[in-house]
């Protein structure tokens, strides 16, 4: 049996190759679109909550209150390494879940800079049942230097893409504060309040 | 076979071309010289072996800051210089892959003395032969403190240490290996950026010279 020679039909042949060359072509423009109009995020950090010291700022998982940020050379707790080339900041928040058991995600301070200090410490705050508001101490070690204008960023869960879950807190930390904290030789972290009994953890 | 890669180098043109790979590869390590260890820069200071590290346990029994090697086993330790060159702190994560060595019959060292040595895991491949070995047991000086975290722009002097059984012969050298990461997406879920995909930048053969009593 004689089997038939494939023949390429030249039109289909150059519409396929077209296609395939407007899809390529449309990807690529596509990708320069998205990376030209890469504005770092500023989009989503559009829902980004601020507040000051003392203000209660209501998010989808919290009520979150900071009561005061305060600092010194040396941290008086036995778990945090005492000798460091840092200064040493601790952040007093209250926290009070909404809707069911809920612990911050993540708490850390934002140099004027960018630079980002993370809690030093595992764990930090037990998290509170809803309705029963726990004071939580978070520490951080600081560049001294990029304290003055510096502010405290409290992300209620650490899965949140859209940033609608951050509270900004700007404790107005000034240069003069910052010398007081450099002269301070040791900065008390008392523990924080027991928390109230917990249904669940997630 | 180069048609088709021809096309490929064209076709990615369009998607921002393909990415610039480093050919030095690995280069040595020399005493006192700084090293690019993304996320850190790493000085390594002294390299050294020895019992216990650090000052001995206080009289009144208070808290003992040393690393005791324990019955059958000696430490191996480096000390360096540790600066955070990002712009965030780092964690143990990422400061375990910074450093490794390359010996035979290494062990944990942040087990300390506590608990039967079986119990531990034996941080070797499994045909026996050595491999890269990270440590989570840093020491923070010159206070001998634990360590785990490093602030952006500020410089640590640290030491790694690890356990190496007696039945090894007292080595006069040892094979270290620095690493550097990148800061990257994770690939499954996207809005979590981390230090990732450790990559060898240093290797050497260093003498030991410290030895710790």
């Amino acid at each position: 049996m004689r089997v038939p020679a494939v023949r390429l039909n030249p039109r289909r042949l150059a519409g396929g190759v077209s296609s395939g060359v407007l899809l390529l072509g449309a990807l690529s423009v596509g990708l320069a679109i998205d990376k030209s109009s890469d504005d770092g995020g500023r989009a989503t950090r559009a829902f980004v909550r601020t507040a000051e010291l003392g203000q209660e700022t209501v998010t989808g998982y919290a009520k979150i209150t900071a009561l005061s940020v305060d600092g010194g050379r040396r941290l008086v707790e036995l778990r945090t390494p005492q000798a460091t080339p840092g200064l040493w900041v601790v952040a007093t928040v209250r926290w009070e879940s909404v809707g069911e058991p809920e612990y911050p995600g993540r708490v850390s301070i934002l140099a004027p800079d960018g630079t980002t200090y993370v809690h030093a410490a595992l764990g930090g705050c037990p998290g509170s049942n809803p309705g029963i508001p726990v004071i939580c101490r978070f520490q951080f070690e600081v560049d001294p230097d990029d304290l003055p204008g510096a502010i405290v960023e409290i992300a209620a869960t650490d899965f949140d893409d859209r940033w609608t879950e951050i509270v900004h807190i700007d404790p107005a930390i000034t240069t003069q504060m910052v010398q007081t904290w450099r002269d301070r030789d040791e900065l008390p972290l008392a523990p924080a309040e027991p928390a109230a009994p917990m249904r669940t953890l997630r | 076979m180069y048609g088709a890669g021809t096309v490929a180098l064209l076709l990615s043109g369009a998607f921002g071309g393909l990415d610039r790979t480093d050919a030095n590869k690995v280069a040595g390590i020399e005493i006192g010289r700084q090293l690019d260890a993304a996320p850190v820069v790493l000085t390594i200071t002294r390299v050294g072996t020895g019992p216990e590290y650090g000052p001995p346990a206080p009289a009144d029994g208070g808290y003992r800051r040393s690393v005791k090697a324990g019955e059958g086993f000696r430490l191996v330790w480096v000390e360096a210089q540790l600066r955070n060159d990002s712009d965030r702190t780092v964690g143990i994560g990422t400061l375990r892959w910074v450093l490794g060595i390359q010996a035979p019959k290494l062990w944990d060292a942040t087990k300390g003395t506590a608990g039967a040595v079986e119990d531990e895991v034996e941080l070797q491949s499994k045909d026996g032969s050595p491999r890269f070995v990270p440590t989570e047991a840093f020491v923070e000086l010159p206070a001998y403190e634990p360590f785990s975290s490093a602030s952006p722009k500020l410089t640590y002097p640290v030491a790694f240490v690890w356990k190496q059984s007696l039945s090894e012969p007292e080595p006069t050298s040892l094979t270290l290996v620095v690493n550097r990461q990148t800061w990257r997406q994770d690939w499954l879920q996207p809005a979590l950026m981390d230090w990732k995909d450790a990559t060898e930048a240093y290797r050497a053969d260093l003498p030991i010279t410290g030895h710790s009593t």
